[in-house]
């Protein structure tokens, strides 16, 4: 049988630490297939660890590769590396929004720019994904004239609409209410059965420690190395 | 550093910079010519810049239009009827509003109005982190935020030296006729005016527009872009933006002209 391509892969990354607020990882070995979801525990406090940039080929390793779908982001055109991150979603940890753009044109743009849906239909899955997190209207306003809790839902919606390959999420429950944790895990349960690979930073033990997200590698930042979880167990990985 | 050497490192720079904003100018071409670029979102973008750099404008560029033609088309009258060559007058003002004033001013209009305020609001995103929101999402900034706002610039720098054109002529006319300096029939005025008019001035007028145009939109994204996350470097990204453009504008300004010529 045919081994399927992985959709993200980290072959012996190493970066080191640009600045106080970003920090190094070194020689980071692991895979993300279809449907899986690696969470990676973060120490409360942790500064940045820069695998979501690495991850979308926005930053190049000082050593190592980072393949995407079986393609190392290195050998990539810049045009194919822009159609390659179409099918990437990603909730950042520092503010993820284009001020100049309102929130609803900000939450269709990328499945606007990348497929042939047209906004309406975009907009009435935005609007669903949007109610599945008890946010009934979408404000028709700028991101920064909107509360960030409700920004925070709105970038989960984002991340969710359309059918990315992968979803990555930078401590998304920062600023978020703890009670709608429970929504966004289940929510990231039910892509991960669609097929979306999940790789999910979080400071938050629920996610690490929660049962009903599905096929789930659990990994913890030891400094710049990355360990593996397993039962209770940490391992190199 | 000696005084021969730093004019050899300037001469350096310039030459990279220069070679720098042709390679995004033939970038940007290429990507304009290419169907597959102009996405909803691009094609909105687009829509946007080209109400706020050239319909925003039309009131000012309006104003400006009526007093150079008062000011210059009526002073053509006058000297013109005093030397007796008013045959003449139709190839004059062509030549002075249609080759030069006209492109030159509304070039020097966009630049303050909109080069400036787009190189701003593209530092401003840029040091926001707003610029890798967009990356992230695999929206290309070249071809989500630079190639949409340089081509609009273009268009409307086109479009608005248009509309200067006719507004100048306009109001120099019905000026000279108020004051009795000017041919009195329009049909005079118009016929010589037209007379003055060659196929070189349809190319001149483009060239001088849509050129400059698109440089002035490469330069202004190309400054704001250039700022490393710091809200205190956006003021200089502007005044580079005004400095570069207004000179980019006078040197394509002077080539175009010399080829009219020649």
């Amino acid at each position: 049988m045919q081994e399927q391509t992985a959709i993200l892969e980290f072959k012996g990354v190493t970066v080191r630490s640009a600045s106080s607020q970003i920090s190094g990882i070194s020689q980071i070995d692991f895979s993300l297939g279809r449907g899986e979801i690696a969470v990676v525990g973060l120490e409360e406090g942790r500064e940045h660890i820069p695998m979501a940039p690495l991850a979308q080929g926005l930053l190049a390793p000082d050593s190592g590769c980072v393949l995407f779908q079986g393609m190392d982001w290195a050998d990539m055109k810049a045009s194919r590396q822009s159609v390659e991150r179409g099918r990437i979603r990603r909730v950042f940890e520092h503010y993820g929004w284009v001020t100049n753009l309102d929130v609803m044109e900000n939450l269709c743009l990328a499945e606007c720019h990348h497929t042939r849906r047209t906004r309406d239909e975009v907009m009435e899955e935005v609007r669903g994904l949007a109610r599945r997190f008890g946010l009934e209207d979408i404000p028709e306003a700028r991101p920064t004239r909107v509360h960030g809790m409700v920004l925070r839902k709105l970038e989960w919606v984002r991340a969710l609409v359309g059918t990315p390959s992968l979803i990555i999420f930078e401590r998304p429950l920062f600023g978020a209410p703890k009670a709608d944790a429970p929504k966004l895990m289940e929510a990231v349960g039910e892509a991960s059965r669609r097929g979306v690979a999940v790789l999910w930073l979080t400071e938050d033990e629920r996610v690490m420690e929660c049962r009903n997200l599905g096929a789930v590698r659990r990994f913890r930042m030891d400094g710049e190395k990355l360990v593996a979880v397993s039962n209770g167990r940490e391992s190199d990985g | 550093m000696s005084f021969i050497a730093s004019i050899g490192q300037g001469a350096i720079n310039l030459y990279h910079r220069i070679r720098w904003i042709v390679s995004i100018s033939t970038a940007i071409m290429q990507l304009a010519f290419r169907p597959s670029s102009w996405t909803k979102p691009v094609r909105m973008v687009l829509t946007r810049q080209i109400v706020f750099t050239g319909y925003d404008a039309i009131g000012f560029v309006a104003v400006v239009a009526l007093l150079t033609g008062i000011s210059v088309v009526v002073q053509a009258q006058v000297w013109m009827g005093r030397l007796g060559q008013s045959e003449l007058l139709g190839p004059l003002l062509v030549t002075v509003i249609v080759r030069e004033v006209g492109p030159l001013l509304v070039n020097f209009i966009v630049i303050g109005r909109s080069a400036t305020a787009m190189a701003a609001e593209l530092a401003g995103m840029k040091v926001r982190h707003e610029v890798e929101v967009l990356d992230s999402q695999g929206l290309d900034p070249l071809v989500f935020l630079v190639m949409p706002r340089a081509i609009s610039m273009a268009l409307s720098v086109f479009g608005l030296a248009m509309l200067f054109v006719v507004f100048s002529f306009g109001s120099g006319y019905l000026c000279g006729a108020f004051l009795g300096t000017g041919p009195g029939d329009p049909g005079i005025f118009a016929r010589s005016v037209v007379r003055g008019v060659s196929s070189y001035d349809f190319y001149n007028i483009l060239a001088k527009t849509l050129i400059p145009g698109l440089l002035t939109g490469v330069i202004a994204a190309n400054e704001g872009l250039s700022v490393e996350g710091v809200a205190t470097d956006i003021p200089q990204a502007v005044t580079r933006t005004v400095v570069r453009a207004t000179l980019a504008v006078l040197v394509v300004s002077v080539i175009v002209s010399v080829l009219t010529y020649i």
